[in-house]
């Protein structure tokens, strides 16, 4: 299958220090060395804490961003990749009613006119549950859910093959999430997509993507196909992680602490970025750590994983 | 609806609490008849969605509501048997931020970006002790290294832009644990937060609550975090309080439908893919006058009697735990 996005050793780096003349000092690492397909038809969870590049990684699949080094291939351009942002109340333009919102992304690339586009809109506000006399509202007019599936029908409007959800439902309630969540279901299974899911919420990732991609300092530690990464994760940061969610029906937790600080991005670590905050971290962990091969589509960054178990 | 605990005298006492915000032509009914308890050593949770009056609740306890905004209509609020409404500015200065103490949610607007830490902190020590500004410095670092801080000394040096998020709000927290609070409500602290960096904020709150004997009020709308990190929570819809009880007979054993539904919805109780059980409409006006129950318009087991009075307020299994609700536990399930 040829894959709608394909992304080969992306380094991304953003100049950060000065010196007097204005020669670049330091470099901020926000991407290093990752490669990832999105098949079509398919998603692609993306899990990890703030800082760790996710953000980046979806400017650079939707091509806000060109990569340092590496290679973007597949179904690029602005008809092909949509993105929906993490916040609806600041990714609509407040002075816009919906339908020119809506049909903004192709305003210019289709002449379909006045009428052409509001006949479009319509018809996309149908899709994402709302009606067709929330035209000519504005944003400031809807809940934080109803904006959520507005970003949603603008990202749809240029038949998209694939969608960027940059953390689409973190500024949402419970119970909006879920009527957000199963309305992508409801589109993708409807129109094919493609998506990219970008969250650090654990159970969202677990509950909606078929593959998953857990990132750490700009690296991807584990990957694999999401039933297999969430039972039996490799990587001992996919452990910290998924042991850190607060679960319902637990109890009380253990009031056993860890270091959680992320290291800095200006200057990487040597050896496995890991080994500063891994329980595990000893010989071995000192080198450079590949993604390998633990069989059945599950790749993992960690030396320890291949010996024992 | 309260839950009587005989440990000891409540902390925080709210009683019959009603509070309204004049509107253009009428008010918003934002909390109605709400009573709420923290013991001494408690962590309780309020948990519900956004708009329910959790922090509305919270912020009128404090007396931080601006004043002219809000009408109390009915009730009372008395933390450690000081009555909150009654009290002169002067009381209510001297006691919050020693004998109560608020975390609020997003750390970077709750620290003052021009000062440095270190001046913060001796600050508020200093506001509430009686001590020199080297005594109250050394203080300020052992609340840090408290909060697990590493390098305190550094830290106090730095202004808040210069922390990362977790950082900030250890950093609140330790704050808050400046003049050794009875009481400390916490407005969302770690929704900001990573998972991971949430999971040593909350420890860390819960270990410094329980090593001083304190109270925490904690708010939230993430039920993992309460089943975690609480005692007892109050579940509140619409400005009302639906159902409360010890935390795990509430999560385990939920008798009102709201709060079913909030258990339902989250993707953690689903198959992968399969739809969610979502929770269809929106919260009611709340500048309308609702006779029946305020869930009434979202609840799938609606009854003609649900919205024409309120629902009585019925005890489960266990006596602690009750819910306001027509429905009989039976019929329910």
């Amino acid at each position: 299958m040829t894959a709608v996005i394909a992304l080969d050793e992306v380094f991304v780096s953003f100049p950060t220090g000065h010196d007097w003349r204005g020669r670049v000092t330091s470099h901020a690492h926000a991407l290093n060395g990752v490669t990832l397909r999105v098949e079509p038809g398919r998603t692609l969870g993306v899990l990890g804490e703030s800082g760790c590049g996710k953000s980046t990684l979806a400017q650079v699949m939707t091509g806000l961003l060109a990569p340092s080094t590496g290679t973007v291939k597949g179904q690029l351009g602005a008809d092909k990749v949509s993105i929906v942002l993490q916040d609806p109340n600041t990714s609509l333009d407040p002075r816009m009613p919906v339908w020119r919102i809506i049909t903004e992304p192709v305003f210019l690339h289709k002449s379909l006119g006045r009428d052409g586009c509001r006949q479009m809109a319509a018809e996309l506000l149908e899709k994402v549950g709302l009606r067709a006399e929330h035209l000519d509202r504005y944003p400031h007019e809807f809940s934080g859910g109803q904006r959520q599936r507005i970003a949603i029908a603008r990202a749809l409007s240029s038949q998209p093959e694939i969608i960027i959800l940059d953390e689409p439902t973190s500024a949402l309630d419970v119970s909006v999430q879920a009527q957000i969540l199963n309305l992508l279901l409801e589109l993708q299974a409807d129109k094919g997509l493609a998506y990219v899911f970008i969250s650090h919420n654990v159970s969202v990732i677990r509950h909606f993507c078929d593959d998953v991609a857990v990132m750490y300092l700009g690296q991807i530690v584990e990957q694999g196909p999401a039933a297999t990464v969430f039972a039996g994760c490799a990587h001992p940061y996919t452990r910290t992680l998924l042991e850190a969610v607060p679960k319902i029906g637990q109890g009380r937790a253990a009031g056993k602490l860890d270091e959680t600080e992320l290291p800095s991005n200006r200057v990487l670590p040597t050896g496995c970025f890991f080994q500063n905050r891994c329980p595990k971290a000893g010989a071995g962990c000192d080198v450079r750590q590949m993604l390998r091969s633990t069989g059945d589509q599950h790749f993992v960054r960690c030396h320890n994983t291949l010996i024992q178990e | 609806m309260t839950v009587s605990s005989p440990i000891s005298a409540p902390v925080l006492s709210i009683q019959n609490l009603s509070l309204e915000f004049p509107v253009w032509r009428g008010a918003l009914h934002a909390i109605d008849d709400v009573s709420m308890q923290v013991n001494a050593g408690e962590i309780v949770g309020v948990v519900g969605e956004s708009g329910c009056g959790k922090s509305v609740t919270a912020m009128a306890a404090m007396c931080l509501l601006p004043e002219d905004a809000y009408r109390l209509t009915a009730g009372s609020i008395s933390i450690l048997g000081q009555d909150m409404v009654a009290a002169s500015e002067d009381t209510l200065l001297r006691m919050r931020g020693s004998d109560v103490a608020m975390i609020f949610q997003e750390p970077l607007t709750a620290l003052n970006p021009t000062r440095r830490i270190g001046d913060l902190m001796v600050e508020i020590i200093r506001a509430h002790q009686k001590v020199s500004k080297a005594e109250a410095k050394t203080k300020a670092v052992a609340l840090l290294t408290a909060m697990r801080i590493s390098d305190a000394e550094a830290v106090m040096r730095r202004y808040p832009f210069e922390l990362s998020g977790g950082m900030r709000q250890r950093i609140v927290i330790a704050i808050a644990f400046a003049n050794d609070p009875k009481l400390v409500i916490a407005d969302e602290p770690t929704t900001a937060l990573d998972v991971t960096v949430q999971r040593q904020v909350l420890t860390l709150l819960q270990n410094r609550a329980r090593d001083v004997g304190a109270a925490v009020l904690l708010i939230t709308h993430d039920l993992g975090v309460v089943s975690e990190y609480t005692d007892r929570i109050y579940v509140m819809y619409a400005g009302k309080v639906v159902e409360t009880g010890l935390t795990a007979s509430v999560l385990r054993n939920p008798q009102h439908p709201y709060t079913r539904a909030l258990l339902q919805a989250g993707p953690e109780a689903a198959a992968p893919k399969a739809p969610l059980a979502s929770i269809p409409g929106g919260l009611p006006d709340l500048r309308d006058i609702i006779p029946g129950c305020r869930y009434a318009g979202r609840c799938p087991q609606v009854q003609d009697g649900c919205r024409t009075s309120p629902p009585p307020v019925r005890n489960a299994i266990d006596t602690s735990h009750s819910f306001a609700c027509w429905q009989a536990e039976g019929r329910l399930s």
